[in-house]
């Protein structure tokens, strides 16, 4: 009787115990004013924040700009003040971060960081030496080693850039000039401005992004209050779209891209909302979605884009908090917004002190 | 699918000692004053509280003590080290225990409060790891088959226990078995 009891209690005990683990993901977050980085674990559903063991995780004077590589082994923070980059072990279990010293040291003011989508180049906007420099990433611890023939001068207020997805075209947003800069990118990383280069864009450009498609690039002029869309040529020239520039709310500041391309968000740092548009893949029109724009919180001035397509995160430089919206899937329109509009799940997370960069890990 | 079985294993913890002190005291008999107990065990740690993607399976030793007041209550002192990766789980437990006994056969279940230490081990520039100490409270029940006349075979321990460290509640479960070793008697055999 007794072992009959133990025999079918175990097998129950054993299926709980056994059950398949929930999807997550990682967030990072750096606090200029605090020095440091803090980490969260994502639930890929309900969107809810869990701090990692050990955060905030400690890095170089007034972090901003961070990336995750793109095997999520890495992180790289860039010190504004210091002029280095902090350069971090993820944890391929936890997610912590661990830093890797020497920091590397870098020009005057690491405004913007990008990697490309291979994780072999480094690509980084100093704005204050009004430069762009370009570091070679070892595959396998990660140290940067700075390209030959880098830093490229610039004019000065280089305040953005993003490299295309296929990694031959890098374009940096000049504030000064309303401008973007063009490169071509050189398998060792060196730069070869692009004929015509720099594109007109519109007054105070100051972030842009990039489709998955290598077709389009998105430009938020936070003087204008525009958007402006600029189609990718063979030869990495750019040329404004019909329509283009196209309205958004007042002091667009960050551009985020649906994972797809289909959709963009733009942060309206003054009017304290989103805007969200749909894209036609072909002409790269934008049109703005039912519900656009949507109200978030105050002051919006960073957005990110989760890789499973699910998130937008948003940060607020004001109430100090990370929001995540889901993006609305399918064509059948709700209450608020269609498809591609933005809806809150899950409670904001309160960080010490205003994001100065976020970045997705896996 | 794990966090139904905390909270299984919680409603376990109160029901069955209710189950065990309604149950007639006619076989009562000589018990041991006390048992030492040493042996294997596993545990379900809670660490997606800490920011892990899952719970996390760690294994170690459980070792304790327990001594008779009457032939069915007493006193247990559990202390138990679960090591996996990169983390390690402490407790250091006490607290009353009810026995029932028939033939060889001995049920218990207890109650215990006490100190939960876990540490996750993150190398830093500054630092090697991060540890926290916080309350921990319980219960459990187990299964006892005398194998000597002062030996038994603990054929299973289960427990739940419900910690705070790191500024967040754990809800962990742990299993043991191992080998009881018995000292002394208390009480005499009832004739039926």
């Amino acid at each position: 009787m007794l072992s009959k009891a133990i025999a079918a209690v175990i097998p129950l005990m054993l299926g709980a115990l056994t059950a398949c683990a929930p999807s997550t993901h990682t967030v990072y977050v750096t606090q200029p004013t605090n020095n440091n980085v803090a980490a969260y674990r994502i639930n890929n559903h309900s969107g809810a924040f869990t701090t990692i063991v050990g955060s905030p995780y400690l890095s170089g004077n007034s972090p901003g700009p961070i990336v995750v590589d793109p095997a999520g082994k890495h992180a790289y923070v860039a010190n504004r003040i210091d002029n280095t980059i902090s350069l971090y072990r993820i944890d391929s279990l936890i997610g912590s971060l661990s830093e890797v010293m020497p920091r590397t040291t870098t020009a005057s003011d690491a405004v913007a960081m990008v990697m490309n989508a291979a994780g072999n180049l480094l690509f980084v906007s100093n704005e204050v030496s009004s430069s762009v420099a370009v570091y070679s990433v070892n595959s396998g611890t990660g140290a940067l080693s700075l390209v030959a023939g880098t830093p490229v001068s610039l004019p000065p207020n280089p305040v953005a850039l993003a490299v295309t997805p296929s990694g031959k075209f890098l374009y940096v947003v000049n504030s000064n000039l309303g401008s973007v800069f063009a490169f071509s990118v050189a398998s060792s990383g060196a730069l070869q401005p692009v004929a015509g280069s720099p594109f007109a864009s519109g007054a105070g450009a100051f972030a842009l992004a990039i489709d998955p498609n290598d077709k389009f690039v998105y430009v938020a002029n936070s003087t204008a209050d525009t958007v402006s869309i600029l189609s990718i040529a063979s030869n990495g020239a750019l040329i404004q779209v019909s329509g283009s520039p196209f309205a958004t709310g007042t002091g667009p500041v960050s551009v985020a891209l649906s994972t797809t391309g289909q959709f963009l968000y733009i942060a309206n740092q003054s009017s304290n909302n989103i805007s969200e548009y749909s894209i036609d893949s072909t002409t790269g029109f934008a049109t703005e979605i039912i519900g656009s724009p949507l109200t978030a919180g105050t002051a919006p001035s960073l957005l990110v884009t989760d890789p499973d397509g699910t998130f937008i995160y948003v940060a607020s430089q004001t109430s100090k908090t990370i929001t995540p919206y889901t993006i609305l899937s399918g064509t059948a329109a709700t209450t608020t917004s269609g498809a591609g509009g933005l809806t809150t799940t899950a409670q904001s997370v309160t960080i010490d002190s205003a994001a100065g960069g976020i970045a997705v890990g896996k | 699918m794990t966090r139904n079985f905390a909270r299984w294993a919680r409603s376990a913890a109160f029901l069955i000692p209710a189950l065990l002190f309604s149950i007639p005291d006619l076989y009562a008999q000589e018990a041991p004053r006390f048992d030492v107990f040493g042996g294997f065990s596993y545990l379900r740690f809670d660490a997606t509280t800490i920011g892990y993607p899952d719970y996390t399976n760690l294994y170690g030793w459980n070792g304790g003590a327990s001594g008779a007041i009457t032939r069915r209550f007493g006193v247990a002192i559990d202390l138990s080290g679960n090591y996996g990766a990169q983390m390690s789980s402490y407790h250091f437990m006490i607290g009353p225990q009810y026995t029932w006994r028939r033939d060889r056969s001995k049920f218990f279940f207890h109650g215990l409060i006490g100190k939960a230490q876990n540490r996750v081990d993150i190398v830093q520039p500054t630092r090697n790891g991060f540890e926290s100490v916080g309350r921990s409270f319980g219960g459990g029940l187990g299964f006892d088959y005398d194998w000597k006349p002062k030996i038994s075979i603990r054929v299973f321990q289960a427990d739940y226990f419900h910690s705070n460290t790191f500024g967040t509640t754990q809800n962990d479960v742990r299993g043991s078995i191992g080998v009881v070793y018995h000292f002394g008697h208390i009480g005499h055999r009832r004739k039926l």
